[in-house]
């Protein structure tokens, strides 16, 4: 694979996940008529938080015995899904305003803190290395700019829909992609070994490869795995049943207001 | 009563399961990234055994550890180490690479 190929496949692997959330994050303000001015401020502390997150790696990986990479970004993923159930619920119950701006707000940051310390480490890499330089650039700024049209079309798709189709598509697809960051989350507490070994539950690379571009575009937003354990598979599972369950119960309790 | 003493022996136990694996020793290998290649190339390990392998990068850049066979992702910074448990793994091959250096770094855990 040429080194711009490769640039820019990492680099819109880990925008696109960013971009998607934003989308759908940017769909759920028009819907639950909430202010879109987070929206700047956010994704400057998102980048600024990754480039410091990028330049102190190496003290992060030191971290409780050489896990700290592993600790930092399940946290990061628990930091979506948390809030993400909470807005879900909020499609159909009344929820303070500025709770749901600083859910998105936290959902935002932490997607964008993960990802975008990745680029800057990467792109990094090859600041010194004229022959490649150009190529990396190149790749990454196509990458990012792949990432983020994908990230306007499925917001403008969104927006073209009925509100309660909107409504049932940005609830849905928020889940699905929380949910994925759940089986990430777990399979990074695995590498550090601070879980206990679980064995893979299915092995689907004979359908959809993690190493085929849909595989990798799959990864970015939904976290796909071919080959999950059980305890991903389970944890998954669970999250989704307890994101979809909250839906469900706000949908079914009568509205006091 | 009854309860509180059932609810802490469960607590235990999970807790026992969940970081059991981290209190056992387990052995330990040796990966060097030197000019984007990881040497060994091939790293044998038995099977049914939980490893730890310790990457250490010789190059002055950064590079990502990663292998969807064995379901890891790691960055190591130039000159730094990282390290990532694998395993129990049935025999097998499990390829690994640098994904930002993929063409030169490539390697494989060889399971017996």
């Amino acid at each position: 694979m040429s080194i711009l190929l490769n640039s820019l496949l990492l680099v819109l692997r880990e925008v696109l996940e960013a971009a998607v959330l934003l989308g759908l994050l940017w769909n759920y303000s028009k819907l639950a008529r909430l202010p879109t001015r987070w929206v700047v401020p956010a994704g400057l502390a998102g980048i600024v938080i990754a480039i410091c997150y990028a330049a102190g790696i190496q003290l992060i990986t030191d971290l409780w015995d050489g896990t700290g990479q592993e600790w930092i970004s399940s946290m990061l993923h628990f930091a979506v899904y948390l809030p993400v159930v909470l807005l879900v619920g909020a499609l159909y119950r009344p929820v303070n305003t500025r709770l749901l701006v600083a859910a998105m707000v936290l959902i935002f940051i932490s997607a964008s803190i993960r990802e975008g310390s990745e680029i800057v480490v990467y792109i990094g890499a090859f600041m010194d290395a004229p022959s490649v330089k150009g190529a990396v650039f190149s790749g990454a700024l196509i990458g990012a700019g792949i990432g983020i049209s994908c990230g306007v079309l499925v917001s403008t798709f969104l927006g073209t829909l009925r509100a309660h189709q909107a409504r049932f598509w940005v609830g849905l697809l928020l889940v699905f992609v929380a949910s994925g960051m759940m089986l990430q989350a777990v399979a990074l507490l695995d590498q550090a070994s601070l879980i206990g070994h679980s064995t893979k539950a299915y092995d689907l690379e004979f359908l959809i490869s993690e190493d085929s571009v849909l595989g990798r575009l799959l990864y970015a937003v939904f976290g796909y795995d071919s080959q999950p354990t059980w305890l991903q598979l389970g944890v998954y599972l669970g999250s989704l049943t307890v994101a979809l369950g909250v839906v469900l119960v706000a949908k079914r309790i009568p509205n006091n207001g | 009563m009854t309860s509180t003493k059932s609810l802490r022996l469960f607590s235990l136990l999970v807790l026992g399961i969940t970081f059991s694996a981290g209190v056992n020793a387990v052995p330990e290998y040796l990966i060097t990234i030197k000019n984007h290649l990881f040497v060994p190339g091939v790293l044998e390990i038995p099977a049914n055994t939980k490893v730890k392998l310790i990457i250490v990068n010789k190059d002055s850049t950064p590079e990502e550890f990663e292998s969807y066979e064995l379901n890891r992702e790691k960055i190591v910074v130039g000159g730094g180490k990282i390290s990532i448990f694998i395993g129990p793994l049935a025999p097998g091959e499990y390829p690994f690479f640098g994904e930002f250096n993929p063409r030169t770094a490539q390697g494989m855990v060889l399971v017996k």
